[in-house]
This record gives C-alpha cells, sequence and structure tokens, in this order.
C-alpha cells in the first residue's frame, strides 16, 4: 500500500495505493495520522483510484479517519471508488455517511 | 382309374346309347310307318269287300226297281195275283233278297184308301211263303222303310234291323216309290239279308288280331253279334294301342269298321329285335376288345418308362429307357425322358461339387471368425476399465465417460485413460482400416503408450516416439491418427498434443467450441516428426469431448454426413444427461441418423471438471491471515473468477480468518491448526473451515450493525462479520466430533 497525500490551504488529498487490510491499515492509520492537518478547515479528499482492495480494518481506518475530519469540521469526499469497493461501501452503508464522488 | 378302363366304359356306354337310340329311332320310324300303311290295307281291303258287295247290292237295286216300274205301268194293282208273282219272281231272282213287298200308300188321292201289303218271302223251309199284311197288326205306313221313300220321292235303303220273323238275321230293305201322279202310289220293298254281308266283314282281318264289324248310322254294331257289342267307342275302348278304319258300305247307312291293335303290327319288330340285340351287343363287345388291345399295345411301354424313371427317382442316373416302339408320341417322351436323366445327373453333380466348395468355404469362414472373436477378445482385455463416475484428481473432480463401438468383431480405434496423481491422461486413437491387422497394431500402440506415460514423457514427446516405433515396422504402410490430452490440476491446465486426429471439443463458459489446433501428421507417415502441444485452461463446470470420425463422418441415406456442426449441437443437447449415459445417447442418435451406413468405429472420451477442491492447513496466527489474499488470488486466477467474485472471496476469506484468529479460544483442545477448504463447483464457492476446539460459533456474538445510522454513531470497527453475512449466500456453523466446522458459501460467482 501507498499513500501520498498533498495538500494545501483549502484540500488535502490522499491518494491511496493498493491494499488496505488488516495489515496495510495501521500503515494507513500512521499515514493519515495528520489529516487534517491542525487549523485546516478545507476539505479532504480520498482519491481511491489506486486502492485496489479494502477489508474490514481498512473500513475501520475510513472511518476513523471520517470522524477526525468531522470534529474539525472537515469535509470527507471518497473518489474512485472501484466496483467492488463500490459495493462494500453501500453494503455496509458508508455511501450514506460518506461523500462519494 | 385305368385309362383303359375308362376308355372302355366309355366305349361300351356310347355303343348302347347309339344302339339303343337307333332302335328307337327305327322302332318309331318303322311303327308309323306300319301304322299307315296298316290303315291303308285295312281301308284298301275294306274298299274290296265292299265293292264286292256293292255290286250285289247294285242286282238288288236294279231288281226292285224294275219290280216297282211294272207296278207302275199297269197302273195300279191290278191283281193280288199278279203282284204276288212279281214279288216271287223278284225274290227268287237274287239269292240276298230274301222276301219283299208292295204297300200301297193309303193317302194316295184318288185310290183305294185303305192299307194293303203284300208280302212275299222264303220260309225257312226254303218255300215261298205270300202274307197279306195291314193295320192295325202291321201299320207299315209308319214304318221308316215306308214313310222315307213317300216322303223323299227316291228309293232308299233303310236301317240294320234283326228280322223279328225267320230267325235272327240281320236284315236291310231297299224301299222304291211307285208313282202315279206326284204322290206314291205305293212302295216296293226287297228285304236283304246281310249274313253274307256280315260274315265277309267278319272274316276281314287284315292282321292277326284285327277285328272288323259292320257300324250302323248310330255308331251301332251290329254285326258281328246282334248288336250286343255294343258301341264304337267299346271297340276301341280298352287297352292297348288301336288302329281304326272306316269304308261306308255302298248306298246303306252302314259302314264297315276295323280294327287293329296296334301291337300286331309290330310283330315285324318284335321277330327282329332279339337278332338287333345280338348284333349290338356283339359288335359293341368286339369294339371294347380291340379298344383294350390298342390301349395295352400303349400302356406296356408306358408302364416300363415309369419304371424306368422310378429307378432315376431312386438315384440311379445311369437307367437304361426301354424301347417304346414305333409310335412317335411315345418316341417324343423317351427322348425327353432320355434328356431329362441326364441333365439330373449333370445338376446332381454340379450340386455335389457346389456343397463341397461350400463346406470348405464355410469351415475356413469358421477358422476366420474365431480368429476374430480370439482377437475381439484379446482388445476387449486390452482396453482400461470403465471409468468410474466421478475420479478425484487429487481434489479435483472429473466425471469421466469413455465408449467405443466397433463397426466389426474388432475395431481399429483405441482409447485410454490414467488417473496419475494431479493429472488424468486421456488418449483417444484411430488406425486406417479395420479387422485384425488394425487392432493387433492398436494392441501394441497401447503397450508403448503406458510405458512411455509412466516414464512421464509428455504428450508431444510421446507422439514422437510412437510414430518413429510404427515407422521403423510398418509393412501394410498403416497409419494412426492419436490424440494425447493431460488434465493438471495443479494449474486446471489441459495439454492437448494432435497427431492428425479431429479436433476435440471444449465447452468453456458454457458454449461448446472445436478447439484449434496445430495438428500434426498421424502416426506412421514419416518418421522424425516432432509434435505441438498446446494448453487450455480449465474451470469446474467445463467439459471436454474427444471422438473419432466415425461420428461426424456417418452418412445418412442422402449422403450428407453427420458433420462437426451436428455434432456441437448434440453435444449441447444432451449436456443434461449424466456424464456416463451421454456416450451411448450420443452414438444412439448418430445411428438414428444414418440408420443404414455400415459405420466406421465410433469411440468417445467425454470429461466433464466438477468440483475443484483447494485444502490448506493452516496455524491460527496473524500470519495464515496475511495468505487470504494469496490464496483468494490464487482461486481467482484457477478458476477464472471476475474481479468482483475474486474480491468477496478474497474480503470473505480474509475477514473470516481474522476472525479465527483473533476471537477463538485461546486454550484450543486440537491445538493451534485450522483447516480451511475452498471448493469451486463452477456456480457457487464453498470455503469451509474446521478446527478442534470447544464448541463456539463467533457468528452468534457478533454485533449488530446498523447500516444506517449516522457518521457518529457508528462504531469504528465489528464490520468483520458483517461483511461475511452481507457477502455469502450461506453460512453455517456445525459442531462435529470436537470439531467447530463452517462452511460460507458464495454463490453466483462470475467469471
Amino acid at each position: 500500500m501507498k499513500i501520498t497525500i498533498k495538500t494545501d490551504d483549502t484540500l488535502t488529498t490522499i491518494a491511496v495505493e493498493g491494499r488496505v487490510d488488516t495489515f496495510t491499515a495501521p500503515e494507513f492509520d500512521s499515514q493519515t495520522a495528520g489529516v487534517p492537518a491542525p487549523g485546516f478547515s478545507g476539505d479532504i479528499v480520498i482519491d481511491c483510484a489506486g486502492m485496489e482492495y479494502i477489508s474490514s480494518a481498512g473500513l475501520r481506518s475510513f472511518i476513523t479517519l471520517l470522524k477526525r475530519a468531522t470534529a474539525e469540521g472537515c469535509g470527507l469526499t471518497v473518489t474512485n471508488l472501484n466496483d467492488a469497493i463500490r459495493t462494500v461501501f453501500d453494503m455496509t452503508g458508508f455511501t450514506q455517511i460518506f461523500k462519494i464522488k | 382309374m385305368k385309362l383303359s378302363n375308362r376308355l372302355s366304359i366309355y366305349v361300351f356306354v356310347v355303343c348302347l346309347v347309339i344302339g339303343l337310340g337307333l332302335t328307337l329311332v327305327l322302332e318309331r320310324t318303322v311303327s308309323r310307318n306300319q301304322r299307315q300303311q296298316a290303315e291303308r290295307v285295312m281301308t284298301m281291303l275294306q274298299r274290296q269287300l265292299v265293292a264286292n258287295f256293292k255290286s250285289e247290292i247294285g242286282d238288288v237295286e236294279s231288281q226292285v226297281r224294275r219290280s216297282a216300274l211294272v207296278i207302275q205301268q199297269q197302273g195300279f194293282i191290278a191283281d193280288r195275283a199278279d203282284v204276288g208273282r212279281m214279288l216271287a219272281i223278284m225274290t227268287e231272282s237274287d239269292s240276298l233278297i230274301m222276301g219283299g213287298g208292295v204297300a200301297l200308300n193309303p193317302d194316295v188321292p184318288g185310290g183305294p184308301r185303305r192299307e194293303w201289303m203284300l208280302y212275299v218271302s222264303i220260309g225257312p223251309d226254303g218255300t215261298l211263303q205270300e202274307k197279306l199284311l195291314g193295320a192295325p197288326e202291321y201299320p207299315y205306313t209308319e214304318m221308316q222303310w215306308f214313310r222315307e221313300p213317300v216322303e223323299k220321292g227316291e228309293a232308299c235303303w233303310s236301317q240294320a234291323y234283326m228280322d223279328r220273323g225267320a230267325g235272327e238275321t240281320l236284315m236291310v230293305t231297299y224301299a222304291v216309290p211307285v208313282f202315279g201322279d206326284s204322290t206314291a202310289a205305293a212302295v216296293v220293298t226287297a228285304d236283304i239279308s246281310l249274313s253274307e254281308l256280315a260274315r265277309t266283314v267278319a272274316a276281314l282281318k287284315p292282321y292277326k288280331d284285327s277285328r272288323s264289324y259292320l257300324v250302323d248310322a248310330s255308331g251301332r254294331i251290329r254285326a258281328p253279334g246282334n248288336g250286343n257289342d255294343g258301341h264304337v267307342a267299346a271297340a276301341m275302348g280298352g287297352s292297348g294301342d288301336k288302329i281304326m278304319t272306316y269304308t261306308p258300305v255302298a248306298g246303306l247307312p252302314m259302314r264297315v269298321m276295323t280294327v287293329t291293335p296296334t301291337s300286331s303290327l309290330m310283330s315285324v319288330l318284335k321277330e327282329a329285335r332279339p337278332h338287333f340285340i345280338i348284333i349290338m351287343l356283339g359288335g359293341t363287345i368286339i369294339l371294347i376288345i380291340l379298344v383294350r388291345t390298342l390301349l395295352w399295345r400303349m400302356t406296356r411301354p408306358l408302364d416300363r418308362l415309369s419304371e424306368a424313371a422310378d429307378s432315376i427317382g431312386r438315384g440311379d442316373f445311369e437307367t437304361p429307357l426301354p424301347d417304346v416302339g414305333g409310335y412317335s408320341d411315345l418316341n417324343r417322351l423317351r427322348t425327353a425322358m432320355l434328356n431329362m436323366e441326364k441333365s439330373i445327373a449333370d445338376y446332381v453333380e454340379q450340386t455335389a461339387r457346389e456343397a463341397l466348395e461350400r463346406g470348405r468355404m464355410e469351415s475356413e469362414r469358421k477358422r476366420m471368425k474365431s480368429e476374430l472373436e480370439v482377437a475381439a477378445e484379446i482388445q476387449r482385455a486390452m482396453l482400461p476399465a470403465d471409468p468410474p463416475e466421478t475420479l478425484d484428481i487429487e481434489g479435483a473432480q472429473v466425471a469421466l465417460a469413455t465408449h467405443l463401438q466397433p463397426a466389426l468383431d474388432v475395431s481399429g480405434d483405441l482409447y485410454y485413460w490414467k488417473a496419475d496423481g494431479p493429472k488424468l491422461v486421456m488418449v483417444i486413437a484411430d488406425v486406417s482400416g479395420k479387422g485384425v491387422p488394425a487392432s493387433l497394431l492398436m494392441v501394441s500402440l497401447k503397450e508403448r503408450l503406458s510405458i512411455d506415460l509412466v516414464r512421464g514423457m509428455a504428450p508431444a514427446g510421446i507422439l514422437s516416439d510412437l510414430n518413429d516405433a510404427v515407422c521403423r515396422n510398418n509393412p501394410r504402410n498403416m497409419f494412426v491418427t492419436m490424440q494425447i490430452c493431460v488434465f493438471d490440476r495443479r494449474n486446471m491446465s489441459l495439454t492437448i498434443a494432435n497427431a492428425g486426429h479431429n479436433p476435440p471439443v471444449l465447452r468453456s463458459g458454457g458454449s461448446w467450441n472445436m478447439l484449434k489446433l496445430r495438428p500434426g501428421l498421424p502416426i506412421g507417415i514419416m518418421d522424425g516428426m516432432d509434435y505441438t502441444e498446446t494448453k487450455f485452461h480449465v474451470v469446474p463446470g467445463d467439459a471436454f469431448f474427444m471422438y473419432t470420425d466415425g461420428l461426424t463422418e456417418a452418412e445418412n441415406g442422402d449422403g450428407e454426413q453427420f458433420g462437426d456442426d451436428r455434432l456441437l449441437r448434440l453435444l449441447v443437447d444432451t449436456d443434461e444427461l449424466p456424464a456416463a449415459k451421454r456416450p451411448e445417447e450420443i452414438s444412439g442418435r448418430i445411428m438414428e441418423f444414418a440408420p443404414d451406413d455400415s459405420h466406421d468405429d465410433m469411440t468417445m472420451v467425454l470429461a466433464r471438471f466438477g468440483t475443484d477442491t483447494l485444502r490448506l492447513d493452516l496455524e491460527r496466527s496473524r500470519e495464515s491471515v496475511a495468505k487470504a489474499a494469496e490464496v483468494a488470488a490464487g482461486c481467482a486466477k484457477r478458476w477464472d473468477l471476475g474481479p468482483k467474485t475474486a474480491y468477496n472471496l478474497n474480503l470473505v476469506i480474509e475477514e473470516w480468518m481474522t476472525n479465527i484468529v483473533a476471537y477463538t479460544p485461546r486454550k484450543a483442545t486440537g491445538g493451534n491448526r485450522f483447516t480451511l477448504t475452498i471448493s469451486c463447483d463452477g456456480s457457487d464457492i464453498r470455503i469451509v473451515t474446521s478446527y478442534a476446539a470447544a464448541k463456539f460459533n463467533p457468528l452468534a456474538g457478533a454485533p449488530r450493525v446498523n447500516t444506517k445510522a449516522p457518521a457518529d454513531q457508528r462504531p469504528v470497527g465489528g464490520l468483520g462479520i458483517f461483511l461475511i453475512r452481507s457477502i455469502a449466500s450461506e453460512v453455517k456453523h456445525s459442531y462435529i466430533e470436537g470439531n467447530n466446522i463452517f462452511e460460507i458459501k458464495l454463490s453466483n460467482i462470475q467469471s
């Protein structure tokens, strides 16, 4: 898994590549621990174009991030989900709680 | 009945008929003639008799008339004595006249008005007697002999009567009137006896039994007899046929009647009859003797010919035929029999020769047949056993069906299969030609093939080896088409090498297609050939079919071959049948298509890939969980799973293994290991885990997930079991013999 974070004043983009599973979820957590940066009030986008796979561990990480973002008042959008992951989001009701693009 | 007897009977009967016929005709004619003759004779004699009498009568008539004239000339009856004298003269003048008389007519005007008659007759003593007669004793004026001539004015003959006076004589009276003026003054009579006439008549017997009668005007018979013979009718009556003729007697009111019974006429014939019969019978007998002699002359040689025929019939074709004399028709028969005897002899000889030949051929055929049966027996023993319904190739189930239908007792086709560890080898082959040489080549090929397989050679290499072996020793230049196919369950691959054989058919992704291979030359054409291997990937649910051209080349009545397209369609149509039944159904349908074709051998190998099972033995540790992705990826590749199914599989395995590792009580009784079995049958994937521990079902204690809850109410974790439940179509826990067994089923997988 590879995380690439780009951030400016209004937008932080987290590009996820590879798998976010039991093993890589802790890595995801640690790499995204700084998002949102303190004082950041813009939007956070998780670009999942390169995300091949997510399991419950990954979903947990996403929820954690969402809660943090919400707490900071930042909007969180998830983009470029593939079909399988999209289905998982639907199944778990994540499509309701995440903004999906 | 013998011919001669029958002929004799015919001759006899015909002669009899002729004889009788002639006799009848003759008798008829003669009798008719005789009748006519008799009538003529009778009439003639009667006439003669009458003629004789007539002349006598004539004399009487003239005598009486003369007397009457005399009286007339005298004017009147002068004197009794004169009259008496005259009458006496008259009476004596003719022997016939028995008496005469003169009777005065009292009604004559101017005359003595009294009845006066003088009668003179010859008495019984022969002397003349005179009588005076008058009323009332003799009222002659009322008598017919007086009245008739007076009224008629002419002479009359009276009816016959019996003389009352002198004996019983038949009399008749001739009365002549004497005229004075217009009225008859007197009547002169003469009585004549008819006894002479009667006698003459009675004597008139033209024929032996003839009878003649004098018959008066009323039909009464007056003579012979005295009128007691009755009526003519009586004479004619009675038995027997009679001929009757009549002749009137001169001027008298009488007739001569002659009656002759026809029986007396037949005397002529009666005399002749015995002679006639003798001649007829004698002639017939002579004729019969002649006929029988002639027949005998003819049948003797026929009998001899029959004997000769019997002898031929008994089997002696050298029997000499007897001489039959000079008759041309008999000789013709003899010649025909001679020819026939010769023909029969020739035919018998030929038939014997043919039977001998056939016997030889039959024993030859039997020998060949028993050889064929032995070869067929050997071949049958050589074929591999029928495969069981399902083969388990180290976890991959294959339903294999094989079928060989030979055209003759021995076939030139071969099939072979062998399950060897993770591999299943399937071979099909077809030798050019049929019969014993083809099957013997097949046997040797099969042996070499087995050895090559044991040596672990690859399909292409085996074909090269077999090809070299056959080319080294192929005096008949036979060739063999062959196809070797190896299924390796380790990578679910079909490796096929083909030597000139029909391309196999693969059902992949639900549709049957002919596989495109690079076929090499058939085995036995040229040595040193290299063959190509082609690999195909199969997944559970796929099927594979190999066959020989006996199927596709079966021809129907219109010369149409069954062909590849029909075969594909037939495979589609029979997909629902269990594998074991399909080859029979397929061959049956092809036979229906081409019932009259003398088929080639029909051989089939059909494999259906069933449930493939992977089994992993893992430790309950995080390292095992890390394997989930690898395992899922391996399954996806192996079973050609689509990205979604692959993802779901990965997810389910990871989540589940996480659960097992994380939440299973540490103190598991069976150690730290668990088994993971993943199997796919083409439509579902089943994941079964089993571990020995105290009964524990993590599913039961999983937290509830509210997918509709807003973000702040969603807990961070607890999604693992939920995801499994959402993706799987079935999740089941059972506890069997100390093992917790979980089954998770993913359905409707996509490739």
